[in-house]
Parts: C-alpha cells; sequence; structure tokens
C-alpha cells in the first residue's frame, strides 16, 4: 500500500499532494473540538495497524484500517491518515516524503467513500445485522478501493493497469476480509458502548 | 472517555499482535566478491522478495544491466566495470529500494579475481612442489590469492550474520512505537489548545 520513493512520476506525485491538501483542509474545518481525541485516537491506530502483517503469495501486506477511520471520522479521516504515514515514513521509513500525498489521497478517499455507503446502507437504524453487513462491506471495499488508487498511481511508471491491478487486488483479499471483519466487529461494538459515535452524519454533520 | 479507554486497549492488544511482525518495505543488501556482486533482497517480514526486477546504474545513472531475482530473493552478476554502483530494486505494487556498493569494494573484488587467474593458481601449485618450505620464494600476488581464498571461508559466515543484523534494524522497534503514539497525542493537545481557545 505504501509507494516508496522514486517510484512515481512529478505530475502524479503533485497530483496527489493537491488532492490530499484540498481534503486534509476540508477534514480539519469538519473537525471540532469534541472530535480530536477520536481523531487522535484512531490516527494511532492507523499507525498500529501497518505492523500487523499478513504473509500472502510472493509479497506482504498489512492491515489499513482505511475503512474503520473513514467510516467513524468522516472527512476528517484525511489528518488522520496523514498523521499516521507522516509518522510511519519518519519511524519505520515506509512509503517516502515525496510519496506522502499520493500515499493519504489512496488510503484516505476510499475511506471518505465508505463513509458515504454506509450511512447509505445502515441507514437510519442501527439495526444489528445490517450494521454487521454495512460495516463488513464498507472494511472490504475501502481496502480494494485503495489497492485499486495504488494500481491507478502506478499506470505513470510504466505498468499496465490491469495485471498491476489483478496482482494487488489479489494480494489484498486476504487483508480486505480481516478488515471486514474486524470493522464490523468494532462498529457492533461501539453500539453497545457508544451509539452516538455511529450516528456521525446525521443532523448535518460529517 | 469511556470510548478512548477501550480503543487504548484496543491499540494495546494490537500492538502485542504485532510484537514479532514487520511491515511493508523492502531491503536489499548487496556486497561484491571474487568479480561478482551478490545481492539479497528481503520485505519487511524477511520474506524473500522473489521476481523483482534489478537494475544496476552507475554513477551517471546509466543503466548497466538488469535482472530479477530468484526463490530465495537473490540475484548475482558479474562486475560490469569497476565503479560505483547503484543497484535498484523494484518489488512489485510500487516498492523500492536501492544500494550504493562503493567503488573501492567493486574495485577489490575485482583484483581478487585477477590475483586467481588460473594460470597464477597453477604456477603456486608447481612452486610448492618444487621448494616446500621456502616462504622467501613465494611473490605478492600469490600471497593475496591465497589469503583472499582463506578469508573468504572465514567471511562467510560474518558476511551472513551481517545481513541478519541489517535484517533486524530495519524491523521496527516498539520504542519507535510507542514514540508514535506519543507524537500523535501530542499533536492531539495541539490541536485542543488551539480549538479551545477559538472556543472562548
Amino acid at each position: 500500500m505504501h509507494i516508496s520513493e522514486g517510484v512515481l512520476s512529478a505530475p502524479v506525485l503533485i497530483t496527489g499532494a493537491a488532492l490530499t491538501a484540498a481534503g486534509v483542509g476540508f477534514g480539519l474545518k469538519k473537525m471540532d473540538y469534541e472530535k480530536i481525541p477520536e481523531v487522535a485516537v484512531l490516527s494511532s491506530a492507523f499507525f498500529v495497524a501497518s505492523l500487523i502483517h499478513i504473509p500472502v503469495g510472493p509479497s506482504s501486506v498489512h492491515l489499513v484500517l482505511n475503512g474503520l477511520i473513514g467510516l467513524l471520522l468522516g472527512w476528517s479521516a484525511f489528518p488522520a491518515i496523514l498523521v499516521g504515514l507522516t509518522l510511519q515514513a519518519i519511524l519505520f521509513q515506509f512509503g517516502g516524503f515525496t510519496t506522502l500525498g499520493v500515499n493519504t489521497f489512496n488510503m484516505a478517499f476510499p475511506a471518505i467513500i465508505s463513509f458515504y455507503l454506509f450511512h447509505l446502507f445502515a441507514g437510519k437504524s442501527l439495526e444489528h445485522s445490517r450494521l454487521i453487513f454495512s460495516g463488513f462491506f464498507c472494511g472490504a471495499t475501502s481496502v480494494l478501493g485503495s489497492a485499486l488508487l495504488v494500481a491507478l498511481s502506478l499506470i505513470s511508471t510504466g505498468e499496465a493497469f490491469l495485471p498491476a491491478a489483478k496482482l494487488i487486488v489479489l494480494a489484498h483479499i486476504p487483508v480486505m476480509s480481516i478488515e471486514g471483519i474486524i470493522t464490523a466487529a468494532v462498529l457492533s461494538f461501539l453500539k453497545k458502548v457508544k451509539p452516538e459515535l455511529l450516528m456521525m452524519g446525521k443532523g448535518g454533520k460529517l | 472517555m469511556r470510548m478512548i479507554k477501550t480503543f487504548l486497549m484496543g491499540m494495546f492488544f494490537l500492538l502485542l499482535l504485532a510484537g514479532n511482525t514487520y511491515a511493508h518495505k523492502v531491503n536489499i543488501y548487496a556486497y561484491a566478491e571474487n568479480g561478482k556482486v551478490f545481492t539479497k533482497s528481503y520485505f519487511n517480514d524477511g520474506k524473500p522478495a522473489i521476481n523483482s526486477t534489478i537494475e544496476v546504474y552507475d554513477r551517471n545513472k546509466k543503466l548497466l544491466l538488469t535482472g530479477r531475482t530468484d526463490q530465495n530473493g537473490e540475484f548475482s552478476f558479474d562486475i560490469p566495470q569497476a565503479i560505483e554502483l547503484y543497484i535498484v530494486l523494484n518489488a512489485s505494487m510500487g516498492h523500492r529500494n536501492e544500494y550504493i556498493l562503493s567503488e573501492d569494494e567493486v574495485r577489490s573484488a575485482v583484483s581478487g579475481l585477477k590475483a586467481q587467474a588460473p594460470g597464477v593458481s597453477e604456477q603456486r601449485k608447481r612452486k610448492k612442489e618444487e621448494l616446500p618450505g621456502v616462504k622467501s620464494q613465494i611473490d605478492s600476488s600469490e600471497l593475496e590469492a591465497v589469503l583472499s581464498d582463506v578469508l573468504e571461508r572465514k567471511i562467510a559466515p560474518i558476511m551472513e550474520r551481517l545481513i541478519k543484523i541489517e535484517r533486524d534494524i530495519q524491523k521496527p522497534s516498539i520504542s519507535e512505537v510507542l514514540g508514535g503514539i506519543g507524537y500523535i497525542l501530542g499533536l492531539m493537545g495541539i490541536g485542543i489548545y488551539f480549538k479551545y481557545r477559538q472556543k472562548r
């Protein structure tokens, strides 16, 4: 998921950085006082999640948790993921500084989509089975979305989209299912302890 | 507050799970010996990077040769020129890393090869038969060849250990993980401070 330094061409890097800057700006604006601790906690979860690695085929993949972050934070997922990725780049040398924009966008954009999809599916009711299903679906699809965006970013390096996308998506199928399960489990837990967290996005508050 | 507590507990659980695992980054390590360069590529979890492209450049970024890693993530090639070599590993999915082999190391690997040219070793054998035990007759190039033979055998396990240590260094330490979480909490404090002032 983390694209390394020196792989992408300048136009792709600049586009990614610009999109991320816009997303982070919007996310910071949407973030109010009460939400800051939640953003920080989820940002830490994202930071740690990439250390949990799942061995698959010739490559190795790790948890992303962007679906969970997206559907709990909405647009604030952008700053949360940017902070997590920056620290991963500094401390673990994952990805790199020039690719920070592209990597943030690749992980945060599907997170936002999963936020809207979740509220579309789960609806106003917090019915248990529906919650579990939409949680699983959103957790899995946001990883899929990120994998596709990574493949799309790699086109500029001359890699053909279809084979690259196939490889990346195949490698992430185990992660998708695990993330789906984790997301669904966290949601059902939150519904018991703090249901108002899941009601975000109602009443015009993203 | 309750939510934060449960989340912190969850994160602690994740940390326990993460204990001995590594993450997503690819590494390459290379050394030159006997006119050849040996490279080893692996992901952070220690899995070899199989069937990945290796490109070798000179100082001016001119492509010298390319190759693919085998099942053990290894790839070796004959030294094209005794110059500084930039070895670039390109694993799939946008993973890339590079290793710079210094001119000194490449040069010494090439000169070691010359000293071991077949003619020399033949000569060495013959001389040994003719003049057993006469050390003063051995010239410096033969001595160098013999020494490099012995050294190579002695160094092999050390080399392996170096690669292992290099691999361990790359793995994120627990202090880095906790440090990262600390940075995030610090940022949270700054954010709350500014938003609080705005609110007042």
